[in-house]
């Protein structure tokens, strides 16, 4: 899998009409210490992807070191749980650990501005996977 | 006794010990306070006991920088502006009294402790029932506790709850009607109009008012003791009226009379909308207005003491009310998708099934500015005197100070980790004048200082200079606080009371 930087713009452009393909078509988020199954417990939470990836999209609009890789921002998320402490769990301990993780970007000023709304920079750049997830080219 | 001043012949002299001018919240409080006491009370009303477009229309005048509507702003009869209150009452904190170093001239003479019994009266007066102490107000989270139920929990300090109590709203003229009306040493001339306070040759002392009505008579009271109880436009405009005997007006020596005028912006619409996980994670007592035994409360937010120490910022409070679902219908098309998202934001942490929003307004703290300020405007009343000019705009801290409380706000609600802040109103180089609003709370035009250079009336509400002259109302307001000023109109005034009283044992009255 070798896709162009312009062909991850252009699935952005076109993220949120995008026919969401569940859970499991999230295979692309892998990094140390995090599983498969952990990544799609990960876009689980987001149960409305589509709502969440135009977030996503406005935020990735704005940061184009993610907008432009595949596998940049993925990378980042699972680089951040891991860092925070996260060994693994079910799906209600990964709420808890992503409810942590924003807690303390809001106590550290790491606040993002998508469209006037507040969000926590873990918050956006979830909602940049889910975005990134709606507009990957699914491979047979 | 109640007398309609229209009947009393043109030349008529009279005299009494206290002479009251404006039946308003300050003046009715005053002289209920006198009540059954050994000295002679007049108690002066431009108004009758109903409104009156040719005496409303003596409060029209000018205004520059904001497009200020004067005349619909106060109420000129037997209850002055009580009676389109709203009926919000909290006292001003401790900080509130205090010199802030970001904050230009602020600093009162007296501080939340000399006021604390006076408010204790106050609520009395105000008839706001018992359920909260003066105490109360300040640990309003240990008493939401008790009686209501926990306050919203922010995990950070920036932020708390406190509360408003709530008049019915009291009608000061119609509550008090009655006694005022059978106080053997009050009179209550009605249908007056005080065209200029007139001391002495020196300005040392009040000796008379001149008097007028809009029937054509004109007569006199010589007081022993006089206070200006008009609002905080009109005990500018009357200072500056009474120029006879000092061109600059009475007790402007320091060119200070009509300075520091204040307001309390009210910003239209939202300065933010909140989006919480469930609607329960707000309690209903933010919402509207509880009762709890005999008062009524809500809740609001406003910064903490510590807070605003450590940011160095303004005041203010914010009410919340919910709105509508998250992205559903009522909300702005464009808007629809976003909240959408944030929704599933929300729920990411607490796996609940919706959101709601609420939207949250506030009233912000102002900053005194000397020029903003009450003048004499060319153009004249009926009654022949210099109508008010204001000149009144909001300065660009305020606005400032506002946008990033509106930040950390949502830096708060993100902490607690059940609600997103969309922040609606930011940080813009100019305030734009759709994003003003106003409480019609009118202060600071007569400050209170104890340095004569700073303030036109001392730690008593004494006029600096004059021995006679005493200024009742929020024109005495050095800082106005975040809150609505009527109850402190009251305490200021309850105490005023108390000190009149404390020289009149001396032998001055």
């Amino acid at each position: 899998m070798n896709q162009s930087r312009r062909d991850v713009l252009a699935g952005i452009g076109a993220c949120g009409a995008v026919t969401f393909a569940g859970a499991g078509a999230a295979t692309f988020l892998l990094a140390p210490g995090f599983d498969r199954a952990e990544v799609s417990n990960l876009l689980a939470l987001l149960a409305d992807r589509q709502a969440a990836a135009k977030i996503g999209a406005a935020w990735l609009g704005r940061h184009s070191a993610y907008a432009g890789s595949w596998d940049a921002l993925p990378k980042l998320v699972a680089e951040r749980l891991v860092q925070s402490g996260w060994r693994g769990g079910n799906i209600d301990a990964l709420r808890a650990q992503v409810a942590d993780i924003v807690r303390a970007d809001f106590a550290a000023n790491a606040i993002e501005d998508v469209d006037g709304w507040r969000i926590s920079r873990f918050q956006a750049q979830l909602c940049g996977l889910a975005c990134l997830d709606a507009s990957r080219p699914r491979l047979a | 006794m109640f007398i309609d001043g229209r009947q009393v012949p043109s030349g008529t002299i009279l005299e009494t010990d206290i002479a009251i001018i404006g039946a308003g919240a300050a003046g009715i409080t005053l002289a209920r306070a006198f009540i059954n006491d050994q000295r002679r009370v007049m108690l002066i009303e431009s108004g009758g006991f109903d409104l009156d477009a040719e005496t409303q229309a003596l409060y029209e005048g000018e205004s520059q920088g904001v497009d200020y509507p004067l005349d619909a702003a106060r109420l000129r009869y037997f209850g002055g502006s009580t009676n389109h209150w709203g009926g919000f009452c909290r006292p001003l904190a401790e900080i509130d009294f205090e010199k802030r170093d970001w904050v230009p001239y602020s600093g009162w003479p007296i501080t939340r402790a000399d006021l604390d019994p006076y408010y204790t009266q106050a609520q009395q007066v105000a008839q706001l029932g018992r359920a909260l102490t003066i105490t109360d107000f300040d640990d309003t989270a240990g008493w939401a506790r008790r009686n209501l139920g926990s306050p919203l929990p922010f995990a950070d300090d920036s932020f708390v709850t406190r509360f408003f109590i709530y008049s019915a709203p009291l009608r000061f003229g119609e509550a008090y009607r009655d006694e005022i009306a059978h106080a053997p040493n009050i009179s209550a001339y009605l249908n007056s109009n005080v065209l200029e306070i007139v001391p002495d040759a020196a300005a040392r002392r009040v000796e008379r008012l001149r008097l007028a009505t809009l029937a054509g008579n004109e007569f006199e009271v010589r007081p022993k003791l006089c206070v200006l109880a008009g609002g905080g436009i009109e005990n500018a405009r009357l200072l500056l009226l009474s120029n006879s005997v000092q061109p600059a007006g009475l007790g402007n020596g320091n060119d200070l009379v009509g300075r520091f005028f204040m307001e309390h912006v009210h910003v239209p619409g939202q300065i933010a909308l909140i989006a919480m996980d469930d609607k329960g994670s707000i309690p209903a007592y933010y919402d509207e207005p509880k009762a709890i035994d005999d008062a009524h409360v809500r809740a609001i937010l406003m910064p903490s003491d510590a807070y605003l120490r450590r940011e160095r910022r303004l005041g203010l409070n914010i009410a919340i009310y919910p709105m509508r679902p998250a992205g559903a219908e009522g909300a702005p098309e464009a808007e629809r998708p976003s909240e959408a998202g944030i929704a599933q934001l929300l729920r990411l942490q607490s796996a609940g099934s919706g959101a709601t929003i609420f939207g949250a307004s506030c009233a912000a703290e102002p900053i005194p500015t000397p020029d903003n300020r009450v003048t004499l405007a060319a153009a004249r009343d009926a009654l022949g005197q210099n109508r008010s000019r204001l000149i009144w705009r909001p300065a660009i801290e305020e606005h400032r100070d506002l946008a990033r409380n509106v930040d950390a706000l949502g830096q708060s609600f993100g902490r607690w980790g059940r609600g997103l802040v969309k922040a609606l109103f930011t940080e813009k180089p100019d305030w734009p004048e759709d994003e003003i609003g106003w409480g019609n709370h009118h202060m600071g035009t007569t400050r209170m200082a104890t340095d004569p250079k700073q303030g036109v009336v001392d730690a008593d509400a004494r006029v600096h200079g004059i021995d006679n002259l005493y200024v009742a109302g929020s024109s005495v307001f050095p800082t106005g606080g975040p809150v609505n000023p009527t109850l402190t109109i009251v305490a200021l005034t309850l105490r005023l009371a108390d000190h009149i009283k404390s020289i009149s044992l001396a032998g001055r009255v």
